[in-house]
């Protein structure tokens, strides 16, 4: 199989959960969140998908958003949050995500083991 | 500052035009939430907005990722099967899954309509309609040259109508369906690598 898709195809995820954990405890908006998000090279997240990212998991009715005035910020800006649909999928999305994550690294550690 | 400004309503101008069949309030929303972005990227440093908009691509090119999430969940939201399948193909030259997925859903819907299709000519065409098991081994079924059935004896009757019209029937739900499904899958992030 062909490395990069498998690798596209595992980030896709990811980049979803992603936003939503970053979401769980303080609301933000889009700029704030590429920031955190760009550093984790392993996700997909630049500044061309963020906004389409967050556009489609509002469509998706995971997370809603507000205009918000900041101070010394020369444009308002949209914050988005949880919607109680959004906190209730992202705790479900945590537990597969440990559950799997968990089990492949016991099991890649393992074979690491044999050899 | 002045020649900043310039480069990020040339963007923006753009792309509203791009994202053209979008709902005005929709559009009114990515454009102003981008250029709020591309305001605080131009005042971070010179180069920012440069890469900013290096990062973005044609403002064409950006719309497409609104443009495809919109137009799939609007099909989607319909449960139109004439909608989802318009989706399929419209996705079908960007990708070889939807290309197929759009293939083995033209065949289904393809393969019912022609089961409810015969089964509306059989009072018509009583003797051409029908099925057919020659000793030669295989099935003849459907709408057929009568010389190729010499001999052989139709074995369905009557009953031909309502079994085609109800399989073809229960196949065209089980399509739709299932396209519902299929069509939900391609909605994904984009993925740039």
């Amino acid at each position: 199989m062909n490395l990069d898709v498998w690798k596209a195809q595992l980030r896709k995820g990811a980049a979803e959960l992603a936003v939503l954990a970053l979401l769980e405890s303080r609301e933000s908006y889009g700029l704030a969140i590429l920031r955190v998000l760009i550093d984790q090279r392993g996700l997909a997240i630049s500044e061309g998908t963020i906004y389409p990212l967050l556009n489609r998991l509002r469509r998706e009715g995971k997370i809603d958003s507000r205009w918000v005035e900041d101070e010394g910020a020369s444009h308002p800006r949209k914050y988005y949050f949880l919607t109680d649909e959004g906190r209730w999928l992202l705790a479900a999305m945590k537990t597969v995500w440990g559950d799997l994550s968990s089990n492949l690294n016991a099991l890649i550690a393992g074979e690491n083991h044999e050899r | 500052m002045n020649g900043k400004r310039k480069v990020i309503e040339s963007y923006l101008r753009r792309l509203r035009l791009a994202l053209g069949t979008l709902p005005v309030e929709e559009r009114q929303e990515i454009c102003r939430e981008l250029e709020s972005h591309l305001d605080e990227r131009a005042g971070e440093s010179d180069t920012a907005l440069q890469s900013c908009l290096a990062e973005l691509g044609e403002p064409e090119t950006y719309a497409r990722a609104f443009h495809d999430d919109y137009e799939l969940s609007v099909a989607l939201a319909s449960g139109s099967t004439a909608r989802l399948f318009a989706q399929s193909l419209r996705l079908a030259g960007r990708s070889i899954w939807a290309a197929a997925g759009f293939l083995f859903f033209l065949s289904l819907f393809a393969i019912s309509g022609g089961l409810m299709a015969v089964a509306m000519i059989k009072p018509f065409f009583p003797q051409q309609v029908g099925l057919w098991l020659p000793t030669s081994g295989g099935f003849i079924f459907g709408f057929v040259d009568t010389t190729s059935i010499a001999g052989v004896q139709e074995i369905m009757g009557w009953w031909f109508i309502p079994v085609a019209l109800v399989s073809g029937f229960v196949l065209w739900i089980l399509a739709s369906r299932l396209l519902e499904k299929f069509v939900a899958s391609l909605r994904k992030p984009r993925d740039d690598g």
